[in-house]
């Protein structure tokens, strides 16, 4: 039988938010009563369930009676986690996605989407750019038009403005 | 009674009300698959083009939107893993694997089948319990509501199977989430580290948006592929044949249905909590007593507890906003306004002189159901072929969607920003092996059971007696704590009963050499 190694990384994931329950249950201290009996309850239960995690991964063995057996003893989150892109892949999407973010906070939804969507599609999609180009340029009027149904202001980007009205020049919202 | 549903059945059977409910259903099954947008937004939005209108009419428009919603929220839930309502975040669960086994129609025949079923549940419950709506409501007061929160928040350890200690953790972290912003009852603000933006805290539409939609769309467009995995054998497929599966698998399965619309009209009559709530509650107690070994990963059965409480619940909701002006819903609270909109006013007085309007409007979810089931299994098997399209070419295009319709919420663009965040938060926590849905549960659940618990304490003169002072917060505390404990003592019980498995090796072994 081959000994059951822990995971590094899930260890620490579950220590860098025991510290940060951790701050916040000692942050709450400074609340009246009332308010900080939730997240004072709540916290410690919560570290203490990470702390078992923790205890679990490293020394599994002794962790067996965490583990009651339910009806169904399996691992949900195989599933959901079923067979994980490489971290460098995931990376890739985490930065688009915040890259697409950042933009539209600053240039806004008139020129960002088809932007960024006709590149995505051209560059990771594969796609031919004469099809990725229309495209892209179609989903940001359907929006736009879908936004205009609903009376709602595109958001047209906090940057400086480039054209009245359209990009740049919004009202910060407050942080 | 008689007489007012006989007047509300001949108006519903003129032209101008069918068309109505057509074109409500249109407007809800529309508003339910953009992510970020809901019933909410949809009722908001019409509500001052009805000002004119005829009442009944009126009536009938906010019906066919209420009722379709939800199926509308469940396609992109099944097919993207992107609820697109937040009660729809529990059908991703077995909606999304099945999509990805190829079986994408059958889920969404399914989605269909079970929103006409919880329909049809949610308004017989209500027709029963119109009579008898006044004890049943007035019985639920914060004790027995803080036990039935407490039940739903000891069901995460359900949800978490054979992870109960990370599943727990999600569920903290998801209250502790949940508890960031302004404090009603004490009037301080907690968690929100000199930031203006968290004052309110994160709105629910962009917590769930982001943690299941962002989440997911790293996850696949990282994977590359399609929705459906690249082990299925496409040429077996068959979508139209899936559909006629999909209403068979709810056609034989009648008690987990029933069971699905009681949960889910017994908790849209609670009013505050929700379709999130009715969903969750009743998948999970469909997972505690489900003996399907995919539950979870692709069963039917996930799907038919989801959806069929989802629409069992906008029944259940109307009881109190029509008969004591309660809303049971977000969505009822804006009937609530379109009721005073048109001159009526919800109460007893409602029922006593505006009967048939109120049956009208039962009967038009009904209808309603029926024309969004109709689409539903219609469309299924070309909504199904969405999730044959490559992920790398969809992704960027759902992310349009979600970082547009959390925008549309508030009108704040730090609401996408903060979706993106609890996305990518998401995507870590499940790499780390934290299931999604006990954070979805621990933020939907918190705020209510720590009000519930305040104001209990508030009421009481007893200290904590206030919590077993009724028989039925006796029974619903009897039932959380035995959930609780139940199977760590269960398992205790079996292990003392086998002897430790260590041990009888070792003793095995011995007799073995003995021999």
């Amino acid at each position: 039988m081959t000994e059951q190694r822990p995971e590094i990384g899930k260890v620490i994931v579950d220590a860098v938010l025991a510290v940060i329950i951790l701050v916040a249950v000692v942050d709450a201290q400074g609340l009246p009563q009332q308010a900080r009996m939730m997240p004072t309850v709540v916290g410690i239960a919560t570290l203490v369930f990470l702390t078992l995690g923790i205890a679990a991964e490293l020394f599994p063995k002794h962790a067996e009676f965490l583990k009651p057996r339910t009806p169904r003893s399996d691992d949900r989150n195989q599933m959901q986690a079923e067979q994980p892109a490489e971290w460098g892949a995931a990376l890739r999407v985490i930065s688009y996605v915040l890259l697409f973010w950042v933009l539209i906070f600053f240039f806004g939804f008139y020129v960002v989407p088809p932007v960024l969507v006709a590149l995505y599609l051209g560059f990771e999609g594969g796609v031919r750019w004469r099809f990725a180009i229309p495209l892209a340029i179609l989903a940001t009027l359907l929006t736009l038009a879908g936004l205009a149904v609903l009376r709602v202001q595109p958001w047209i980007g906090a940057g400086p403005e480039l054209i009245d009205g359209y990009v740049g020049g919004a009202v910060m919202p407050l942080f | 009674m008689l007489e007012a549903m006989t007047a509300a059945l001949a108006r519903l059977a003129a032209l101008d009300a069918v068309s109505t409910i057509l074109i409500g259903t249109m407007i809800g099954v529309t508003f339910g698959a953009l992510p970020g947008l809901g019933s909410v937004i949809a009722l908001a939005l019409v509500l001052p083009f009805t000002f004119g209108m005829d009442p009944m009419l009126a009536m009938l428009l906010y019906a066919g939107i209420m009722s379709s919603v939800t199926f509308g929220g469940s396609v992109p839930a099944i097919l993207l893993n992107t609820p697109g309502t937040p009660p729809n975040a529990a059908t991703c669960f077995d909606g999304y694997p099945m999509a990805r086994r190829g079986e994408g129609a059958r889920a969404l025949a399914i989605s269909s089948a079970s929103c006409f079923a919880g329909s049809l549940g949610g308004v017989i419950v209500t027709l029963a319990l119109l009579p008898v709506v006044k004890p049943i409501v007035y019985a639920f007061g914060p004790p027995e509501f803080f036990w039935l929160v407490a039940f739903g928040m000891v069901m995460i350890a359900f949800a978490a199977r054979g992870n109960m200690i990370k599943g727990l953790a999600g569920g903290g972290i998801g209250i502790m989430i949940s508890l960031v912003g302004y404090d009603d009852m004490t009037g301080s603000f907690r968690f929100t580290y000199g930031s203006d933006y968290l004052w309110d805290g994160l709105p629910l539409v962009t917590f769930v948006t982001g943690l299941f939609a962002i989440s997911e769309l790293i996850a696949y467009a990282s994977r590359g592929g399609s929705t459906v995995a690249d082990s299925v054998d496409m040429a077996g497929v068959k979508w139209t044949r899936q559909v006629a599966q999909g209403v068979r698998d709810v056609a034989i399965r009648p008690a987990q249905t029933m069971r699905a619309a009681a949960i889910g009209a017994g908790v849209g009559i609670i009013p505050g909590l929700g379709g999130g709530v009715a969903s969750f509650m009743s998948y999970i107690i469909g997972m505690q007593r489900s003996r399907d070994e995919s539950y979870g990963k692709g069963s039917p059965e996930g799907i038919i507890a989801s959806e069929t409480a989802n629409d069992a619940k906008d029944g259940g909701a109307l009881l109190p906003t029509v008969a004591f002006g309660i809303p049971g819903s977000p969505d009822t609270a804006i009937l609530l306004g379109a009721f005073i909109l048109h001159g009526l006013q919800p109460g007893p007085t409602l029922l006593r002189e505006h009967m048939d309007i109120v049956c009208l409007l039962l009967f038009g979810i009904f209808v309603s159901q029926i024309a969004t089931s109709a689409f539903g299994l219609v469309s299924s098997p070309l909504l199904a072929r969405i999730s044959v399209i490559r992920s790398r070419w969809l992704a960027p295009f759902v992310l349009s969607l979600v970082v547009v319709g959390t925008f549309m919420l508030n009108q704040n663009i730090l609401d996408s920003g903060a979706a993106v965040l609890v996305g990518i938060m998401g995507y870590v926590l499940r790499r780390f092996g934290f299931p999604l849905i006990t954070i979805a549960i621990g933020f939907i659940l918190g705020p209510l059971l720590e009000t519930s618990f305040l104001q209990s304490m508030l009421i009481s003169q007893s200290g904590f007696g206030v919590f077993w002072s009724s028989p039925i917060a006796l029974v619903l505390m009897v039932c959380t704590l035995s959930a609780l404990f139940g199977p760590f003592i269960a398992d205790a019980v079996r292990r003392t009963r086998r002897g430790d498995p260590s041990k009888k090796a070792q003793n095995n072994t011995a007799g073995r050499v003995g021999r």
